[in-house]
């Protein structure tokens, strides 16, 4: 709803409502800071919006066309964005470990890919508050990385069918595991400004919304604080123009409301659209781009999963999907590739599996229904591992138009052989815990997930779109913060990281902002 | 096989009225149990080859069918809905799947001299068989990978049948009805639905 005049001048309008627009908008307007934040879609309201029913929920994944080309042309579907108030929060399962301390010096441990322009430690302190504002579920002390300095808040989610096989599986093999941690509340939670939220469930439906708010999606965390400290979030608002004035700052965002062009004035944006829409909108405007990196490095991390058969019942629709987790082949050893990657169990509702079955397996008629009627009885196990930064693989904007009449992006993604070669290393190994955990039957479906890079971070204008903190080298009062400035991919789920950039570029902006002031 | 089909028709029954759905999951399984209408995108031809081709892509016998997938095709395109993504390489759904659809005729002419439906089961499955590893014969792939198109349509129309209620029913699944959440979720438990 919108609650300021147009023609007043706002601190800062942010773009999108996901895990980097909602931190900040919280955070800029707890500082007391003016501010309205632009959704695309819609608010939703999950109890009575949200059915627990895939092909109804796709109204949350982003539906402007986007065209996918190159070698291993993305199946975007269920890997999309979102859509509404949340953003890409309401389709994530909240499977939230750190990213590790190497994970941030890439090319120094390897040659290859790149540095980020921080380090670990500079990221910690927000993984410590993020993890207690979220509460997050996970197991203390965790038994990889750093020395924690902060618990987890909560203990884990229950181990569910899925999670005991791999555990099995794994054991055999001296593959370590553990409960895995998890943006999902084992338990009720209170928190100033947002109210008690209810324990989950286990009704296992996170990548398609949840309905009961114990998944920590910024539109029942972020938001509801934002909210409570007087910021303004303007729905149905698709940004269109960024509009600079003499000096080359943004003075004026303008946007599309039922087809009405609409323009706020500002002293600040921060550009929170995602991997896409982020190098999309600023492509449109021709900004920012003086480094000629915005929409390339483009990156989408080796997610190969491995389905087995079992005798077992696993009611593979029950239990946070995710509930164990390995990080053994973070830095694995003796191996052909650069980085690593992460191991966890994963569920799966009816429709995501048919879409697997046929779009990658293939199956069709009475293969597919044979293959439908073992759903009960089958687990997946899934890798997150690096991918690096390519030439080849970029944003672009295509000549075609979408509804509004605003050009396609076009997203190019071909894997390279470090990929190949750690995608056939985590075949070896889930195949073998699998078979350890007893599958009858075996599959693979290659796909690449998370949607990253397109604005990266970096030490100088030459290299990259923003500084260390996310502000643009060209413009001086535009920030970005969202996966877009992901300097490398990092061998863990992106958004726990998104978060913490996000506040790290708030308290660094406020740091300037309010002394000014 | 009568009771077989009475049984899961109870099941369903059971299922969608009990308290353990949503109010909003209630009211969409029930919107798409209830589905009903005409196609308003293919002609008459095409939709009826459409639907031959969906029934043979989920093995579902065109005279029990438990799920009109070509409507809901129909319906998509008819809205010019999209899914949020295309491959690049293909041109945009309303377009992509009517070329595909009159390739498999060329493709039935070209193999069998006969349209697509006059065929039998057997030469049918050949067909798009072959279009599925992208080895066609006849002209009329310039502007759309037959490959690409199978794998489009295939993937949409499994979706579009496995969200089906009764066929959801029939391989087990119950997490529909999550309306008080799940207890039993290790290795081999069931909750009282999931031993319907």
């Amino acid at each position: 709803m919108q609650k300021k005049s147009n023609s007043k001048v706002v601190d800062a309008v942010v773009i999108g409502t996901g895990a980097g627009g909602a931190p900040i908008l919280a955070r800029l307007a707890k500082a007391g800071l003016t501010v309205i934040a632009l959704e695309a879609g819609k608010s939703w309201n999950p109890q009575t919006d949200f059915a627990t029913d895939e092909r109804e929920q796709r109204k949350l994944i982003w539906n402007y066309e986007r065209l996918s080309a190159g070698k291993d042309a993305l199946s975007f579907g269920r890997n999309n964005s979102g859509i509404g108030v949340g953003g890409s929060t309401l389709l994530y399962t909240g499977f939230t470990p750190r990213p590790h301390p190497e994970d941030f010096t890439l090319f120094s441990d390897f040659g290859v890919g790149k540095d980020w322009p921080f380090r670990y430690k500079d990221l910690e302190p927000y993984f410590d508050e993020l993890e207690i504002f979220l509460g997050v579920s996970g197991p203390s002390p965790y038994p990889w990385g750093p020395k924690r300095k902060v618990d987890y808040p909560l203990p884990p989610n229950p181990i569910n069918g899925a999670a005991q096989l791999m555990e099995k599986g794994s054991k055999e093999l001296n593959i370590k595991t553990s409960p895995a941690p998890n943006a999902i509340l084992s338990k009720p939670y209170h928190q100033e400004d947002i109210g008690e939220r209810q324990a989950c469930t286990n009704r296992g439906f996170c990548e398609a919304g949840c309905s009961t708010g114990a998944k920590s999606s910024t539109d029942v965390t972020f938001i509801p604080q934002a909210l409570a400290f007087g910021a303004e979030i303007r729905t149905e608002c698709f940004v269109t123009k960024l509009k600079t004035n003499a000096i080359g700052q943004i003075e004026a965002v303008t946007y599309l409301k039922n087809h009405v062009e609409q323009t706020i004035q500002c002293k600040n944006v921060f550009l929170c659209a995602g991997a896409i829409e982020t190098p999309r909108l600023l492509l449109m405007n021709n900004l920012a781009n003086s480094s000629g990196q915005v929409g390339r490095n483009f990156m989408a991390h080796v997610s190969l999963q491995v389905w087995g058969e079992f005798d077992d019942l696993v009611h593979p629709y029950k239990g946070v999907p995710a509930t164990l987790i390995s990080e053994d082949m973070r830095r694995p050893k003796d191996v052909d590739f650069a980085s690593g990657y992460i191991l966890q169990p994963i569920g799966v509702m009816p429709v995501t599996y048919a879409s697997s079955l046929s779009r990658s397996m293939g199956l069709w008629g009475k293969d597919l229904r044979i293959g439908m009627a073992n759903y009960n009885h089958v687990a997946g196990i899934n890798i997150h591992g690096e991918c690096l930064p390519y030439e080849h693989n970029y944003v672009e904007l295509s000549e075609e138009k979408d509804q509004m009449g605003l050009p396609k992006p076009r997203i190019y993604f071909t894997n390279g052989e470090n990929e190949t070669r750690m995608e056939a290393h985590g075949e070896k190994v889930m195949t073998n815990i699998w078979r350890n955990a007893g599958a009858k039957k075996m599959f693979k479906v290659a796909r690449n997930s998370h949607l990253l890079g397109t604005c990266r971070m970096g030490a100088n204008a030459s290299e990259a779109v923003v500084d260390s903190y996310g502000k643009s080298f060209d413009i001086q009062n535009l920030y970005i913060a969202d996966n877009s400035v992901f300097a490398s991919s990092l061998t863990v789920n992106p958004t726990l990281t998104t978060m913490a950039l996000a506040l790290r570029t708030a308290d660094a902006f406020l740091k300037n902002y309010v002394s000014k002031k | 096989m009568e009771n077989d089909k009475e049984k899961l028709r109870e099941k369903v029954e059971i299922i969608l009225n009990s308290d353990y759905l949503t109010v909003p999951t209630r009211q969409v399984l029930k919107e798409r149990q209830n589905k009903r209408g005409e196609p308003q995108f293919f002609d008459a031809d095409i939709f009826h080859l459409l639907s031959v081709v969906c029934n043979l892509l989920l093995d579902q016998d065109p005279d029990e069918e438990m799920v009109n997938i070509a409507l809901a095709i129909d319906e998509r395109l008819y809205r010019n809905g999209s899914n949020g993504w295309r491959y690049d390489e293909q041109p945009p759904d309303p377009v992509a799947y009517p070329l595909g659809l009159e390739g498999l005729n060329a493709e039935a002419e070209s193999a069998f001299g006969n349209s697509f439906t006059t065929l039998s089961k057997e030469q049918q499955v050949l067909i798009l068989a072959n279009v599925q590893k992208g080895e066609t014969k006849s002209t009329g792939w310039e502007k759309v990978n037959p490959k690409l198109f199978f794998e489009d349509l295939l993937t949409e129309s499994a979706e579009i049948f496995f969200s089906h209620p009764t066929v959801q029913a029939q391989i087990g699944y119950v997490g529909m009805a999550d309306a008080r959440g799940w207890t039993k979720i290790k290795l081999n438990q069931s909750e009282k639905l999931e031993r319907l």
